[in-house]
């Protein structure tokens, strides 16, 4: 039997004439676990969409062709509230999947049907909580959690689900190794009870244990999918030489850029930093690896300002004596936050470039850069979209475009990574390499990818190691 | 990861404890527990908005800002998001200031007077509670969100689905509950643009200015969080859940008076519509207003 069969589809979203979809023909064979790779904006998540029977219901939009998903077709009304019941779909973004306030809510609700009153399904919330988010306190409020852990509260409602169809969109994003470690078992205990599983990923960076599980994997692009086809072809970066670098002086000098003493911060009454003490040179790398909730976010706020530590001190240009942020006339500093979005404030992406690139060097004319830049993050032909329409992949990359059209000369990333694609992530390397030794590039992640790239490395301790030793981040 | 801290421009919310919190419950903090209950009952929602629809009157108006106060006294006290309510306070006052100027007294005016050469302001008594009933609806509906939406009590969106499983209520209160992700949003929009260099403190003026790029990602982030909500809701099937009866009052007077209450209010509701603007009745009004209060009192069990 077909868990999922597709013949012809085609979709397009309202108001918009280009096909997200176009002839889409997918055969899944129940039981198995199918991996679909493709770049940004390619359609997967769409398609997830589709199979999960909320697109075009809920999104509106046009759908066309065969749609079976479980053996109902998910077209008629009847067919996709059986659906519905029988698939878990997890969305790309956690901070959007999860709807309720608190963890304990989000922990209980699923199991508030199997358990038939609140407090049995709040035990059960409780035990959820210790499983996949150690030492966190029940009553939280879910915005207060950090990406990784916001991804393991929604991978925990795979656990509680007896869903026949896993719909998982890009669920290793946010994901360390302990997380990762906890979804393969899961996913490995859902597939040999019989469950299929489709998940999609802009790149299978970080997947090496998923390829070997997996029975297909399949790469899409906006013709449809393709067996065996590869996304790592072609132009992958332009060089940083091409940026203007020549035109760039070096300035090498032993006096450190940013230094912090014995910081010490704490959070919601815990000791998230404790006596760090660190120095960071002019084009240095600097990687600052650590666990989910590890306090990397906290770490990256400390050094811009917008946590100021209670004891110790942090000195840094941009900020003032207390370390608090103030900004700096002669130091370009940008900042690459958790979610790409905080960064537009424009309605298409070349107006908010432009935004970017007259507060920062304005090393070349406005539209050279924009040229330079749209191109190096393959954002061409996507000047005069929203930046809110942007699929995730482009968002990241179009948001590293903002911050680096500025010739930044201290970088600040904080999980750079998210989203991005196979050839995305070799352009985001070789840029980072070239800067290496002319711009200070501070990167807060939890991969190893640039860790060949650093000159310094910091790891931040777990939360239950952390808990153990009474203190946060030493460094 | 528990997060926010004590930055340059962050707001601390710190947990205060009352200090009658060992001597028992004041009346004060127990009529706070009863309206915050009758929010948990997930009924105040409901009939807040039809109140806030469909009633011009003041007095009403003016119970409903009353039971909502409470709320966002109660919350500010110990959640967070006070410092957004801020951003929302003109709002109300330019809408009464507006409402006098851009709608003319079809009675006899008190004062009159002419804006440049066209404009002819007349401001009468219903003119003046025309604008006074806007100030009050988007007030109460001001108030009311903020209450909802950080009370930290409890998740209210949860009570909700598991009390009155209902379309409405679940699509007004997550619309409502997208607050305080914006709250925190906020704050991250803030430090993103204050190092891209958009968002500058200076004089009034030029912060004004800085924070109107704020306006935009907030807005547009809201939809579309709204939008990735509603797909949420669907996929993880909260609609299908089967609503567990409406608690209920353990007093049979309390039963009698809430269905008495509950009765009149449904009879009250279209003789306001009907009187509207041409009859200010503020004895009915004042009626209804303690008539929805006892209603919810007794649905709540008498704020058990």
């Amino acid at each position: 039997m077909k868990a999922v069969m597709t013949r012809g589809l085609t979709f397009s979203y309202p108001m918009r004439s280009e096909k997200v979809i176009q002839g889409l023909n997918l055969s899944i064979d129940v039981g198995e676990l199918m991996f679909i790779v493709g770049d940004s904006g390619s359609g997967k998540s769409t398609l997830l969409k589709i199979l999960s029977g909320i697109a075009p219901f809920t999104t509106g939009g046009t759908l066309s062709g065969e749609v079976s998903v479980l053996g109902e077709d998910i077209k008629r009304e009847e067919g996709r509230g059986r659906v519905l019941k029988k698939v878990f779909y997890l969305n790309q973004e956690p901070e959007y999947y999860l709807i309720f306030s608190t963890v304990i809510c989000e922990a209980a609700t699923p199991y508030l049907e199997s358990c038939g009153s609140w407090s049995a399904a709040e035990r059960k919330g409780m035990e959820t909580i210790q499983k996949w988010l150690k030492g966190v306190e029940p009553h939280t409020k879910v915005s207060h959690l950090s990406g990784g852990e916001k991804q393991r509260m929604a991978l925990s409602h795979m656990e509680a689900s007896d869903a026949k169809l896993y719909l998982l969109d890009e669920p290793l994003t946010h994901l360390d190794d302990e997380g990762r470690r906890r979804f393969y078992l899961l996913l490995r205990k859902k597939l040999d009870e019989g469950a299929t599983v489709l998940i999609t990923t802009p790149s299978l960076f970080g997947y090496d244990k998923l390829k070997e599980m997996a029975n297909k994997i399949y790469f899409m692009n906006r013709k449809g999918v393709e067996k065996g086809a590869s996304v790592m072809g072609g132009r992958i970066a332009v060089k940083w030489e091409e940026l203007g670098r020549d035109r760039i002086r070096r300035e090498q000098s032993t006096k450190p850029l940013l230094t912090v003493k014995n910081a010490v911060v704490s959070l919601g009454g815990k000791r998230v930093i404790n006596g760090l003490n660190l120095t960071l040179g002019k084009g240095e790398v600097f990687v600052a690896r650590g666990e989910n909730g590890s306090g990397k976010t906290t770490l990256i706020r400390l050094l811009l300002g917008f946590v100021v530590p209670e004891e110790g001190k942090v000195s840094a240009p941009w900020l003032n004596e207390k370390g608090e942020w103030m900004g700096s006339q002669k130091i370009i500093v940008g900042y690459l936050p958790q979610n790409p979005m905080d960064i537009f404030t424009s309605e298409d992406l070349a107006s908010d470039l432009f935004l970017s690139w007259r507060t920062g060097k304005r090393r070349e004319r406005f539209k050279s850069a924009l040229k330079r830049f749209l191109t190096l993050f393959r954002l061409e032909g996507l000047e005069g979209e929203d930046p809110y329409e942007l699929s995730t992949g482009e968002r990241q990359r179009a948001a590293l475009a903002s911050v680096f059209i500025r010739y930044p000369d201290v970088v600040f990333l904080d999980e750079p990574t998210r989203g991005m694609d196979g050839r995305a992530l070799i352009t985001l390397t070789n840029l980072i390499s070239q800067m290496k030794g002319e711009s200070t590039i501070f990167i807060s992640t939890h991969t190893t990818l640039f860790e060949h790239l650093s000159d310094k490395t910091i790891t931040l301790p777990a939360v239950d190691e952390r808990e153990r030793e009474g203190g946060g981040v030493r460094g | 990861m528990a997060r926010r801290s004590p930055g340059n421009t962050l707001r601390v919310h710190r947990c205060h404890t009352s200090p009658r919190a060992s001597g028992g419950p004041s009346k004060t903090s127990r009529w706070v527990k009863e309206i915050n209950d009758a929010v948990l009952s997930g009924l105040f929602l409901p009939f807040a908005v039809v109140l806030i629809l469909f009633t011009w009157n003041i007095t009403a108006l003016l119970f409903m800002c009353i039971a909502s106060l409470f709320l966002a006294v109660k919350t500010s006290r110990k959640g967070g998001g006070g410092g957004l309510l801020l951003y929302f306070i003109p709002l109300p006052i330019m809408v009464f200031v507006f409402g006098l100027l851009l709608y003319p007294s079809t009675s006899e005016p008190i004062i009159t007077f002419q804006v440049g050469d066209y404009m002819t302001v007349r401001i009468g008594p219903d003119s003046i509670h025309y604008s006074l009933s806007n100030m009050f609806k988007l007030l109460a509906i001001t108030l009311l969100i903020w209450g909802i939406t950080f009370n930290p009590n409890g998740d209210v969106l949860f009570f909700v689905l598991k009390r009155v499983s209902r379309r409405l209520p679940i699509m007004l209160l997550s619309s409502l509950y997208l607050l305080p992700r914006v709250s925190s949003d906020a704050e991250n929009i803030i430090e993103a643009q204050k190092v891209r260099g958009v968002l500058r403190e200076g004089s009034f003026i030029h912060t004004v200015k800085s924070r109107g790029w704020l306006i935009m990602p907030l807005l547009r982030d809201s939809f579309l969080r709204s939008e990735a909500l509603a797909d949420s809701i669907t996929a993880r099937g909260l609609f299908d859940l089967n609503p567990p009866p409406l608690p209920l009052s353990r007093s049979p007077i309390g039963l009698l008076l809430g269905a008495v209450a509950g009765f009149l209010m449904v009879l009250i509701i279209p003789v306001i519509l009907g009187v509207m603007l041409y009859a200010p009745t503020f004895i009915l009004g004042a009626v209804k207003g303690v008539l929805f209060l006892l209603y919810q009192y007794a649905l709540t069990g008498g704020g058990r």
